[in-house]
């Protein structure tokens, strides 16, 4: 039973993590003419 | 005596039976389709979660569009390759699956050759790893996240069968051969009863298949026993192989001679009925005699 539950948790916090690092690409700027995708303030 | 009749008309698949149904209601049911037809046969299962995997990653395709408009085409490569490798890893967690649910149905299993899961969280995890570089992260914090999917894949898919599970006192290759074996026997049924169901004669199908039943109750018992392997090889190698050679004649040739096949089913009925009675007490001499006239009855048909 204990195990049943894990492993529903351990998918379920598989597929967030694929889904929202998938998610992460789209909406992560876009490196303009090789500059680093982010700009951090010197 | 109730009132109850068996269903069925004159162009019904046992015909004769559903006629006699009125006065003996188990007349008919000596061939019964509904205990040949799915009786000892699984469910094919479908793995909704391993089908998941193959969906969270698509976020990916829709960046490598995005980085396509941007004229960016290393990024897009590397999008692509993340999600090459998730998809990737989605193909060998399903067959990985399917895999273990071979080897957990048989008693006696070799492992999988190829451990499919570990191989398919490997690949999640480079998939991630990927996406989360190319994502604007760190390369430390992209190792984390792929080490963080490699955890989570092995704990919601666990890892592959990885022994060779049988009886006690039966290793290498005693057991290598006991499973060939049995994997042998299998595929002969299985090439038996597809011929069958090609004849397009639901009668004789369903002769075949409760035929098949018979000798995959046979097969289990020898799952079970292992030790028996060496009495029940003949019978593997003469009534299986037999059976199956007459059926796929039978179905591939022009005329088929539908009497002749019928009376061989009917032999080979008796014969793995009454096979499987003799497995079970040690008389090993009634074994070879009934063997050597079966043998000669199917020389005789020409298989």
């Amino acid at each position: 039973m204990g195990g049943r539950y894990l492993r529903v948790l351990a998918y379920g916090a598989l597929a967030l993590l694929v889904s929202l690092t998938a998610c992460q690409a789209v909406f992560a700027a876009p490196a303009a003419n090789g500059a680093p995708a982010m700009i951090y303030p010197r | 005596m109730s009132g109850a009749r068996r269903f069925g008309g004159p162009h019904s698949p046992n015909a004769q039976g559903a006629a006699q149904g009125a006065a003996s209601p188990r007349a008919g049911a000596q061939v019964s389709p509904a205990r040949g037809g799915w009786a000892g046969r699984r469910a094919a299962s479908v793995s909704l979660r391993a089908l998941g995997l193959f969906l969270f990653p698509t976020p990916l395709l829709i960046a490598a569009v995005v980085a396509l408009t941007a004229g960016d085409a290393a990024r897009m490569a590397g999008l692509l390759g993340a999600f090459a490798a998730l998809i990737l890893g989605a193909g060998l967690t399903r067959t990985g699956l399917a895999a273990a649910d071979a080897y957990e149905a048989r008693a006696v299993a070799k492992p999988p050759a190829f451990p499919r899961k570990l191989f398919g969280a490997a690949f999640t995890a480079l998939g991630v790893g990927a996406a989360a570089l190319l994502g604007g992260g760190a390369p430390a914090s992209a190792l984390i996240f792929a080490a963080l999917a490699t955890l989570l894949h092995v704990a919601a898919f666990g890892a592959d069968p990885m022994r060779a599970k049988g009886v006690d006192g039966l290793s290498g290759e005693a057991l290598d051969a006991a499973v060939t074996r049995i994997d042998t026997a299998r595929e002969l049924i299985a090439d038996m009863t597809r011929a069958a169901d090609s004849l397009g004669d639901r009668a004789l199908s369903g002769r075949v298949r409760a035929l098949a039943d018979s000798a995959a109750a046979v097969i289990a018992r020898l799952e079970q026993n292992p030790g028996e392997m060496r009495r029940a090889r003949r019978f593997l190698a003469v009534y299986l192989v037999g059976a199956r050679d007459a059926t796929v004649k039978f179905a591939q040739a022009e005329k088929p001679d539908a009497a002749a096949y019928g009376a061989l089913l009917d032999d080979l009925e008796t014969h793995f009925a009454r096979h499987r009675e003799t497995l079970m007490v040690e008389s090993a001499a009634d074994l070879d005699v009934e063997i050597a006239v079966l043998r000669d009855r199917l020389k005789m048909e020409g298989v």
